[in-house]
């Protein structure tokens, strides 16, 4: 009973509220559908704005490949979300496996075994991460926070705190080679989103974690294996951070030992953006991936209009807080 | 003081074009305890909210609090000496009795000011005194007793309304929906101290003895109408539920079938944990066995202990011969199903719709060639749903938009699709409307007709005494009395529970 009071009264409240403008009236008026459409327009808007540089095929490609990495890591990062979990670590994982990549390479090991061993090193920080959030109940966003920061010490310690350019140029090669003028990095991405929206969509593991995330007492209750499938959800997030790391490293030649700052407020607006799209208030892949593009579109846009590259931190910030806002907002909507 | 405490003319409310209240008269005089009821959904929330200035209700309609005219919406009921307890009492469960009661009114000091805990204190003392409660300030909320903390809660409204010359009104929502019967009792007794001392009481509640034995009044509401306002002391409880249904509920429950007790299908030895100590029963195929007893005296805990994850000391339970460990997935593997009292905390899945609630075990047997056949799922709640007639036959709406009771009916139909050989029930009709709760009492007989051992654990004295073969009474972890068959009355049940304090 109480829940839905709470609803209820929230609903009243928005009713009377001063009349929306009538743009922004539309906009709610697609619940789901929003954030997709923002992108639509967004990149309809800068396409009129800048017709010679933003509206090229280009320029889209470029958009496409830069995003490669943040769309691994948004992925790594939305599937222990999923289960309610926290995972700030996926920028860090990718930098340090960058980094230990660099450093066998420099080392003399050979280029399979010195990617194989870099990428093991996902799965076992996603498997810390996951003892002491699952077994000892660290809180999630303390105990990634806490990895995190440890792991980008260890980026630094083996870089030496340079640049690394100790990349093997088989794996250049393998990450540039292009398909359709997309490189391999974006159609790995794509795959793997498509394998977690498999799972997340048409298999029970999908509603499993949905379950847990919201209520994992319930689901304790109901028979189901909560701190396995939590565990798990850390294990394969480390996994698709370490696949980022190997790939980032290839696309751009080099490793910055302290770049993990960059990478970490994106994949998280990408997630709680991805949640106000396509299945409302639920994490989901096919919204993450929305979100990303939104985003895209928004830096370069403003920054073909000759935004410094500062906008990109600015807007960014701005999104994750707006996405938060955007699903509160749309679901109290869509429940009258 | 004023003639009328509360007088509601006319007051109607309209949703979405959803006429929810139509044209209600309620009026209520100081010193009155006036009885609401009705099923779920019949609008009570609503009037209570339209109280509370949470609802603008349409125009024309008119509330008067102490003779006085309230410009709707009600802006700041207690300017007018009206204060409202929610059924979810809003206590800080981690802060001192005199904390809970003194925030609601700022202490009754400037902003920036320090407290005074000395006065705090002397302050709830003098206030439950004056009720002739006992109870420590500084006591923290989350050790008492459910029906303690309602207690708190009550004293916050009336701290909140102050000494105010022109008498108090108190709503009071479904307050002891939660309590175990006994505990009930010393709310009850509350209530009837603040009438005599002039306060109005507005008591909304699905237990009809108790409306009866407490309130002066009762009105009706069914389709937010009020259908009849009555004295009770001329009225008996079949005829208000039967106004409240509308129809005639012909033989609320049916006589308990006989069980074999020949197979026994869960079998508990020297059960120790916690509150439970020594604790050894068994239950047969076919057979309904209750567990009641005052709060704390550990039946709340052995459904838990058997198969919600609850770690226990000692002791050995059999599920059909098979030894289970307690955990959840161990009892569920056995044929052991748990249908826990605190529905949205242990079992639903808020955000998620009726549907995938149901579905929720049944997921495997849906993932056909490699993906999740939704139109199967689809297919399996509709049945599902029909047959336990859960209202409204909206699988995919959200769980948080069904009543209390199709709530629990979801969570029953997921319990029982299992076809489970042992069937827990912890507090299986709390908060939910007369209606509903035949439906699942039903439900109940049926499982148990079908070859279940059925284990109901039930403050409801006469819930256990209605749908139980056998009842046992527990007192300090272990069973102190057992009733069977014919033995088996809602006044023993509550006598026994009594006496096993007064003996101690």
């Amino acid at each position: 009973m109480s829940s839905t009071t709470k609803t209820d009264s929230s609903a009243t409240v928005s009713q009377e509220a001063p009349p929306t403008t009538a743009a922004a009236g539309r906009l709610v008026a697609l619940g789901p559908w929003a954030v997709p459409f923002l992108l639509v327009a967004l990149f309809a808007v800068f396409a009129v704005a800048s017709p010679d540089t933003f509206a090229t095929t280009t320029n889209v490609r470029v958009m496409l490949i830069g995003q490669a990495s943040i769309l691994l890591l948004a992925l790594a990062f939305v599937i222990p979300l999923r289960a309610g979990d926290f995972d700030l670590s996926v920028a860090a994982i990718m930098v340090i496996v960058g980094a230990a990549l660099g450093s066998m390479t420099a080392n003399g090991l050979s280029p399979v075994a010195a990617c194989l061993i870099a990428l093991s090193i996902g799965p076992v920080v996603g498997f810390i991460n996951g003892i002491l959030v699952v077994r000892f109940n660290i809180n999630s966003f303390i105990a990634t926070l806490g990895t995190l920061t440890v792991l980008d010490g260890f980026s630094r310690l083996i870089s030496g705190g340079a640049l690394i350019t100790t990349v093997p140029d088989e794996l250049v090669d393998f990450t540039r080679r292009s398909l359709f003028d997309l490189t391999m990095p974006v159609w790995l991405g794509w795959g793997i989103a498509l394998l977690v929206y498999y799972v997340f969509e048409w298999t029970p593991v999908g509603r499993y974690l949905l379950f847990i995330g919201n209520n994992a007492t319930a689901a304790q209750l109901a028979g189901l294996r909560v701190n396995a499938y939590r565990q798990g959800a850390y294990v394969v997030s480390g996994t698709i951070s370490a696949i980022a790391g190997v790939l980032g490293a290839g696309l751009l030649g080099s490793v910055d030992p302290t770049a993990s700052g960059a990478y970490l407020l994106p994949p998280i607006t990408a997630a709680f953006l991805g949640a106000s799209a396509i299945r409302l208030g639920r994490f989901n892949v096919a919204g993450t991936l929305v979100a990303i593009y939104l985003v895209a579109v928004g830096v370069t846009g403003l920054q073909m209009l000759g935004f410094d590259s500062w906008i990109a931190d600015v807007f960014n910030g701005t999104f994750l807080v707006f996405a938060v806002g955007l699903t509160v907002f749309l679901r109290r909507r869509s429940s009258t | 003081m004023s003639k009328t405490a509360v007088a509601m003319k006319n007051v109607s409310m309209t949703f979405d074009g959803v006429q929810v209240l139509h044209g209600v008269n309620l009026s209520i005089v100081p010193g009155e305890i006036h009885g609401l009821v009705g099923e779920n959904g019949s609008g009570k929330s609503t009037l209570v909210k339209i109280l509370g200035g949470i609802y603008k209700p349409d125009s024309g309609s008119e509330v008067h609090l102490h003779d006085q005219p309230v410009p709707m919406p009600v802006r700041d009921p207690q300017e007018y000496g009206l204060a409202i307890v929610h059924q979810d009492l809003a206590l800080v469960q981690s802060m001192s009795v005199a904390d809970n009661t003194g925030v609601s009114t700022s202490y009754e000091r400037r902003l920036m000011a320090p407290i005074n805990s000395r006065r705090e204190r002397r302050v709830v003392r003098a206030l439950a005194k004056q009720f002739g409660i006992s109870i420590d300030p500084d006591q923290l909320v989350g050790e008492l007793s459910p029906a303690e903390q309602a207690i708190v809660a009550i004293l916050r409204a009336l701290r909140q309304l102050g000494e105010g010359s022109r008498g108090n009104v108190i709503v009071l929502d479904e307050p002891t929906a939660a309590l175990p019967r006994a505990e009930s009792i010393r709310l009850l007794d509350l209530l009837r101290t603040m009438a005599s001392n002039g306060t109005a009481v507005l008591y909304i509640s699905h237990h009809m003895n108790e409306v009866l034995s407490v309130c002066d009044r009762v009105s009706v509401l069914r389709s937010g109408r009020i259908v009849t306002t009555r004295d009770t002391s001329t009225s008996t409880e079949s005829e208000i539920v039967e106004q409240m249904l509308g129809y005639k509920l012909s033989e609320f429950y049916s006589d308990t079938p006989p069980s074999s007790r020949e197979v026994v299908r869960l079998e508990v030895r020297d059960l120790d944990h916690g509150p439970v100590s020594d604790l050894s029963f068994r239950v047969h195929r076919g057979e309904i066995v209750g567990f009641t007893g005052l709060a704390g005296m550990g039946q709340d805990d052995v459904p838990y202990l058997l198969a919600g994850g609850g770690t226990r000391l000692s002791g050995e339970v059999t599920v059909d011969g098979v030894s289970v460990n307690g955990g959840a997935r161990s009892a569920k593997q056995n044929g052991m199903q748990l249908v826990p009292g605190n529905r949205q905390r242990d079992a639903l899945w808020l955000e998620g719709s009726a549907s995938e609630n149901l579905t929720l075990p049944f997921l495997a047997n849906f993932w056909r060639g490699l993906r999740l056949r939704r139109s199967m799922e689809r297919e399996f709640s509709d049945a599902t749903l029909r047959e336990f007639s859960v209202r409204p036959l909206r699988p995919g709406l959200e769980i948080t938009k069904f009543s209390g009771g199709n709530q629990q009916k979801v969570v029953m139909a997921r319990a029982l699709r299992q076809k489970p050989g042992v069937l827990l029930l912890h507090e299986p009709t709390q908060g939910v409307d007369v209606g509903a709760k035949k439906e699942i009492l039903d439900v109940v007989r049926l499982a148990a007709e079908e070859g279940a051992a059925v284990v109901v654990f039930s403050s409801d004295g006469e819930e256990v005494a209605q749908l139980c073969n056998r009842v046992h009474i527990m007192r300090y972890g272990s069973i102190s009395a057992t009733l069977s068959d014919s033995e088996i009355s809602e006044d023993r049940i509550l006598a026994l529970s009594q006496q096993t304090t007064i003996s101690e």
